[in-house]
Formats: C-alpha cells, structure tokens, sequence
C-alpha cells in the first residue's frame, strides 16, 4: 500500500504556491475561461501563468493537473481543444477532462499527456469507468461524490485504474455534471460556463437585517438576523416541500472525510482531493497542512484523530459531513 | 439617548467635513500608488477583465467617510467621498476596517470574506468576485497598495495586522 | 426536405405510476394514439423495477400488437449491483436501445445501433461523433441545448437524427439521494417507494411560496412544462427529425394529437399551446432552454 497523493485546488498562481508549501503532492487548476468547471470572474490561470507555475512547481518536486472539465459548445468545441494544447504546453502533469469530444483529440493531439477523468463526467460504476480507460486511454477517475466508502472499496477491486476521491470541501448533491438546477433559473449551464449559481445572477437584498439570497430572481433562502449565510448555491437553499420549509436537497454542510482517510486508503484510493478553487491562499494553506500531517500520520502507522481539530471552523456555513461515505446520508 | 445620537451624528459630520478638506492630498497619495502597481503589475488588474474599469465603494464601519476605488480605465484612482454619496459604482462593499483589510491580502478565506455578513455588499456580486479574486491572487498588502516602502510598509502592515486580528476575533466567519 | 415527416415519439414514463395506471395508460396509448415509437424502462430508480417490469412487459406487447415500435431505456445513474445487471442486460442485447448513462456503453455490440438519451451529457458534435463511432443513430440532446446548438450539432454530424425534448416537466438533475424520501423522513434503503404518491413529481416552491420545481425520488424536474412550440420550419431547419413527449398524468392522447397535427403543419405553434394547456399538463408553459435563456422562461410564438 503506497502513499496517499494530496491533491489541492489552485485558484491563482499565488495559491498554487502556497498549497505546494504547505505540503500538496499536486495541484490542480484551470485556464481562465470557460473550459473548467470553476469559473468564476478573477479566478484562474492565463496560458503564461499555467506555464510558470507548473515549472515553478515542477522545480519543487509538485505535479499540475489542468482541469479541462466542462463541456464543449456545439460550434465552438476548438476552444476546448486549444486549452487543452495550452495545458500540454505548459507541461501539466495530467489534463482532467469530462467531454467525449474533448477526451478524443487529447488522446489523438497529445498522446503523452496523461487523462484523468474529471468527476464532472459521473463515472461511478466499473462499466462506465472501464468505457473511458478503453475508449481513450484514462489512467485516473475522480469519484462522484455519491458513492459510500464500502462501494468505492468495492469499485477500487473491479478496476485498474487510479481512483481520486474528494475527501474536503463543498459538495455537490447531485450527480456531477448532470445537474441543470442552476441553468434552469439563471440561462447559465454550470456544464458549459463552468458557474454554478453564477454571481451575475444573484442578488442579495437586507431587511432589518433579514437577508434573502435570489438567484434568477428564485428566492434561495432568507437568512435571520447575525447569522452566517453561504454563497447562494441553489441546492443548498431552502424550499418549501409538503407544507414544510427545509434544506430539501442538502444541508448547508461541507464535506470532511478525514477520519475516513484509513479506510480510504485500505480500499485502495491513490488519491485524495480538496475541494475550494475560489477559496483562497488562507484556505489551501491550512486544509492542506492539515491533510499532509495526516497522511504522514498514516504512512507511520498513526491515527488521524490529532489533525482533525486543524479544520475546525473552516467548513462552509460551519457544519461538517462525511457525505455519501456514509450511507446514512442517502 | 436621542440626543446622544445626535451628538456623534454631528460629531461625525465634522470629521466629515475635515477629511473632505483633506481630500485632495489623499486622493492623489491613493491614487498615484495604484497606478504605480498597475504600472507594475499589469496582470494584477487582467484578472478584474470586464470590470477592470468599473467603480467600487469601500465603506469603512464607523469612517465618515468612503472611498471610490476605480481600479483602471480613464478615472483610474481613489476618490475619497462622503459615506452617504450615492454616486454611480458598480457595488458597495460596507464592514469593520479590519475585514475589508483582510480582503486586501487575501488572508482572509474568500468565501467567508463576503458571507459571514461581518462584509455586506450590494450591487453586481460578480464584480464584487471578480474584485476580491483579484486581490487574493495578487499577494498584495497595504503597503503596496500606498506606494510605501522601508519602514513606513513594515508599519503599516502591522497596523492591518493587528486592526485585522481584532476584528476577525469580533467577526463571526462562517 | 422541408415537409420531411416530423416522428411523435413518447419517452420512458419516469414517475413511479401504480401497475393499474401504467397499464390503463399504455392501452389508451397502444389503441389510440398515432405514435412513432415508444420508448419504455424505469429510467429514474432501480427500486421500482420490480414493480413495473411486469406491466411494462405487457404494455410492450400491447404497445407491438398496434404495430407501435417499442424501444427500451437503460437507467440513468445504476448505481447498486442489481441495476449494473439490469442496464447490462438490455445494453447488451443486439436491438435498439435508448442508453442513458455511459456504463450502458461498455456493454454495448460493436456497432450495435443505440440511442443516445437526454439524460446523457452530449453537448457538441465532437461527443455525437464519438457516440456515432460506436453506433449511435439518434440523440435526443440534453434539455439545456438552445435549438441554434442543436441545429449546429445536427449539421456536422450527417446521418445523426435529432429526436427533441418537446413536451413534458424536463429532467433536471439526478442524485445518490433520494428527495421523496428525505422529505418524508425516510432513508432511501428504506424508502417505501413513497413516490407512488406524486404521479407528476412532489411540488418544490420557494419560502415565498413560488412554484419552482418537482420532485421524484432521486431525480428533480422543472415545475413548468416544457412545450417546443418553436416554428416547425425552425425545427427542421435545425435537423430536427422527431418530438419526444414525457408522460404525465392529464390528457396525453391530446397531447400526443396535438403534436401531430402541430408536426404536420395543421396547428400553429399558439394552437399548439393552446391544446396543451387544454390537455392538463403538470405546470406553466415553459420553453427558455431552446432559446438559449433560462429554462424556467416562456417565450410564446411570435
């Protein structure tokens, strides 16, 4: 049983360093348009920031993994394909793709360059995971957050290979990448623009401290007076259902699987990853500090549990959850 | 209590009336260092794209006054405004100094920045993204945003440090 | 070309309907519907399998015995051992098949000929060629395509056909977690198939009380209806080959009556709409996506 990669987000160059020093084995990162799955005005990489940082990494012993992640527009898939040749330019490590097109002309274009399918593609089961390692080539898959630790366990046995699974951060309650919640109420597809809950369309209105999110004119939630309130994302607002208000999709909560982190590893997990592009320097530095001081811990056959409290108070809304890797949560 | 209210309220406004007078020096200190960083750091401002010419205010909890931040474009430069002023802007960004520091250099945590509702903003949420993405990726402190440098940035710095650590020990961060 | 004839087609019922309900309902449709193709198999939730094979079974053969052409539809997210077998099984049969999720893919014949469903991320032509490659002859694009996509699409893949989500609550979002469930109290292992009670989905509306979306176990839906109502030499104009109606509960024969006469030129698009709010549908009239805007909007026919 090897080490755990770390994988960090990256939302700027300037993050990329500090999750590097504070201990990520890789980083992974977008380019700044349309073509990954966070973007978000500010955010992201110009094709001569890629370049620098993946050698500025590269110098430091780290791995860039460029995510590729969101679908192609019909009539325009040569976007697409020229950020993929600016990954393969600036040396990535790895490009993380979820288009069938996309996967096709890397594999064609630049059959060097490593393939990693990006959890927007929801590959949850053996069959679907062996398709894209056959048809072209994948050598890694990023887990769908709906699987619980004993289905990944049993995943890991069925194929060859390398499975990442998130293990820090917001998560989605849908099967990602087939969701179109947002797109719905907002005209943006998170598939195609890489926004969920795209901040053009949210407003945000203050009534006696009373706050109401909307998104797309959608009222999300109302939020009492002093108490925190998360970005808008529609599926973690409230709604009415039956005559009852509640967070029907998911709880304002954030994922932390730390302590799931040994069995993780047992079932064969090469990699873990943080979730948080757009959370910044502060946030990369501390997640994954803490994560590096708990895979060593469990590379000297210690326990976890010491490291868990470094997280505290950074979860998103400030509730934690182990999500779909207990059942429970279904 | 009313009186009492009345009483800051013209206190304030005096202080207002003073930092007005003290404006045009201001602005132009402000001003002449965030060209100086645009000179210097031009992808600094890449990153604010279709908002790089838009205007923001910065509404200190408690200043009598506002400052109109237009990071490029032909009104490029700081204006200092009275806290009421109503002037066009893109978004309005209002909270203790200490967190709109923190949003400076990006030592605050992003999401927390403008969520906890220790920072409350209104307008175009995007720009105001696209304004604090721009700033956390740019490793930029206080110093550096005033031009300064030697001991007067060390000083500085501190002075957002510790303004900053009481702030967030106030501020409930999500 | 132009007068090319427009298929009616009726997509997989995703709602957990009672047999008595399916099987009344299929008759109606088998004996008096003029229908194309009908496309049948629990798509949403591999829990209510067993419950409705057997009426689904038996509607195929009534639905065969009107010379209607049936067609099956693999699940869209299998996740539990029992589902991979289901999708493998009917993905792996030599017929034509309407997959809904990539893992159907790996069982499939080589170039076994199959249809590729909304429910499956293709949004340009690059991915429709890889589809075509390994035998796909029909999309039915996902529900966010803008009708300019599609007819871009459809243009550079030649010999695809273009099948349109045209009527019906659209499919928004699938989960691990089952909605009908966690609203009741319910864990999903143990769910009871509560969503035998909302034939067109469990309403969703804001805190103030809006009408936003719908429910139906592990999958969401929109609240409104979609109804292409887009001018039929548009529609053709953007390669579109056949209308694809969701069954909800309300009138479908009127429905299904209502799209033939509108493919063939006898309806204008505000007849069409017309009808169809005649006809019961499940929710306001909605048809943003096709314009390119949000979903949730309505742009009536000029």
């Amino acid at each position: 049983m090897g080490s755990i990669e770390l994988v960090c987000p990256a939302g700027s160059p300037a993050m990329l360093r500090a999750a590097i020093e504070a201990g990520a084995d890789s980083v992974y990162c977008g380019l700044r348009d349309e073509t990954n799955a966070r973007n978000f005005p500010g955010l992201n990489f110009s094709p001569a920031e890629l370049k620098a940082a993946a050698a500025w990494a590269h110098d430091r012993g780290g791995k860039v993994l460029v995510a590729v992640n969101t679908f192609a527009r019909a009539g325009e898939v040569d976007a697409w394909r020229a950020s993929v040749d600016s990954a393969a330019a600036a040396g990535a490590d790895a490009i993380i793709v979820a288009d069938l097109g996309v996967l096709a002309y890397a594999q064609a274009q630049h059959p060097g360059l490593r393939l990693h399918l990006s959890v927007q593609a929801a590959a949850g089961s053996a069959e679907a995971i062996a398709f894209y390692a056959q048809a072209y080539g994948v050598k890694r898959v990023v887990l769908p957050r709906v699987l619980s630790a004993p289905e990944i366990a049993a995943l890991v046995r069925e194929t060859d290979v390398e499975v990442e699974a998130f293990v820090y951060g917001g998560l989605c309650v849908m099967a990602e990448g087939r969701c179109a919640l947002s797109s719905y109420a907002t005209g943006k597809s998170p598939n195609l623009a890489g926004v969920c809950s795209p901040p053009e369309a949210v407003s945000l209105e203050e009534t006696d401290g009373l706050l109401t999110p909307r998104l797309g004119g959608f009222m999300i939630d109302q939020v009492a007076p002093g108490t925190a309130a998360g970005y808008p994302t529609l599926c973690k607002g409230r709604f009415e259902a039956e005559g009852t208000a509640s967070h029907l999709f998911e709880d304002p909560t954030s994922l932390n699987a730390m302590a799931l982190l040994a069995e993780l590893r047992t079932a064969g997990v090469r990699a873990v990853k943080i979730e948080g592009r757009q959370r910044g320097k502060a946030y990369v530095a501390r997640v994954a500090g803490a994560f590096r001081a708990a895979l060593d811990a469990l590379d000297r056959g210690e326990t976890t549990a010491p490291y868990e409290a470094r997280l505290t108070g950074l979860a998103e809304g400030g509730r934690e959850t182990a999500g779909a890797y207990r059942k429970a949560w279904r | 209590m009313r009186t009492r209210h009345r009483l800051r309220a013209r206190r304030q406004g005096d202080a207002a009336e003073l930092l007005m007078a003290l404006r045009p020096p201001a602005e132009w200190v402000l001003s002449a260092a965030l060209r100086r960083l645009a000179r210097r750091r031009p992808e600094v401002f890449e990153r604010l794209g279709a908002f790089g010419e838009a205007a923001f205010v910065i509404v200190p909890d408690g200043s009598p006054v506002a400052f109109r931040l237009a990071p490029q474009g032909a009104s490029a430069g700081v204006q200092v405004r009275r806290r009421n002023d109503r002037s066009p802007s893109v978004a309005r960004i209002e909270g203790p100094l200490g967190a709109l520091l923190g949003l400076f250099d990006g030592s605050v945590d992003a999401d927390a920045a403008f969520f906890s509702r220790a920072i409350r903003v209104s307008g175009d949420i995007e720009a105001v993204m696209a304004l604090h993405n721009t700033l956390e990726a740019a490793d930029l402190t206080l110093a550096d945003l005033l031009g300064l440098s030697g001991p007067a940035s060390q000083m500085a710095n501190e002075a957002v440090r510790f303004a900053r650590t009481a702030a967030s020990a106030k501020a409930a961060w999500a | 070309m132009s007068d090319a004839h427009i298929e009616i087609v009726l997509g997989p019922l995703l709602f957990n309907w009672s047999p008595e309900r399916i099987a009344d309902f299929y008759a109606a449709v088998a004996e008096e519907s003029d229908l194309d193709r009908v496309y049948l198999g629990e798509v949403v939730c591999g829990k209510r399998e067993p419950f409705i094979s057997g009426p689904l079974a038996e509607a195929a053969e009534r639905l065969t015995r009107a010379g209607k052409t049936v067609v099956w539809s693999t699940q869209a997210l299998p996740t539990t051992p029992r589902d991979r077998r289901g999708v493998a099984q009917l993905a792996g049969g030599e017929g034509l098949v309407e997959i809904n999720d990539v893992s159907a893919l790996a069982h499939r014949p080589p170039s076994a000929a199959f249809v590729a469903g909304p429910l499956l991320n293709i949004y340009n032509e690059a991915a429709a060629r890889e589809l075509m490659a390994r035998g796909c002859v029909r999309l039915c694009p996902n529900v966010e395509l803008s009708l300019p996509a599609i007819g871009r699409l459809a243009q550079a893949c030649p010999g695809l056909e273009i099948e349109l989500f045209a009527y019906g609550r659209l499919p928004l979002a699938l989960s691990g977690r089952c909605y009908h469930a966690r609203v009741r109290g319910l864990h999903k292992d143990s769910c009871q198939l509560v969503c035998d009670r909302d034939p067109d989905g469990l309403a969703v509306r804001t805190l103030e009380g809006q009408d936003f979306l719908a429910v139906n176990g592990v999958q969401t839906l929109s609240h409104g209806t979609q109804v292409a109502d887009l001018p039929i030499a548009e529609l053709r104009a953007a390669g579109v080959g056949a209308l694809r109606l969701s069954p909800h509960t309300g009138d479908m024969l009127k429905v299904i009556a209502a799209f033939r006469g509108f493919s063939q030129g006898r309806l204008s698009p505000q007849d069409l709409a017309a009808r169809i709010r005649e006809a019961g549908p499940p929710g306001p009239l909605v048809n943003g996506y096709l314009h390119g805007r949000a979903g949730v909007d309505w742009a009536p026919a000029a």
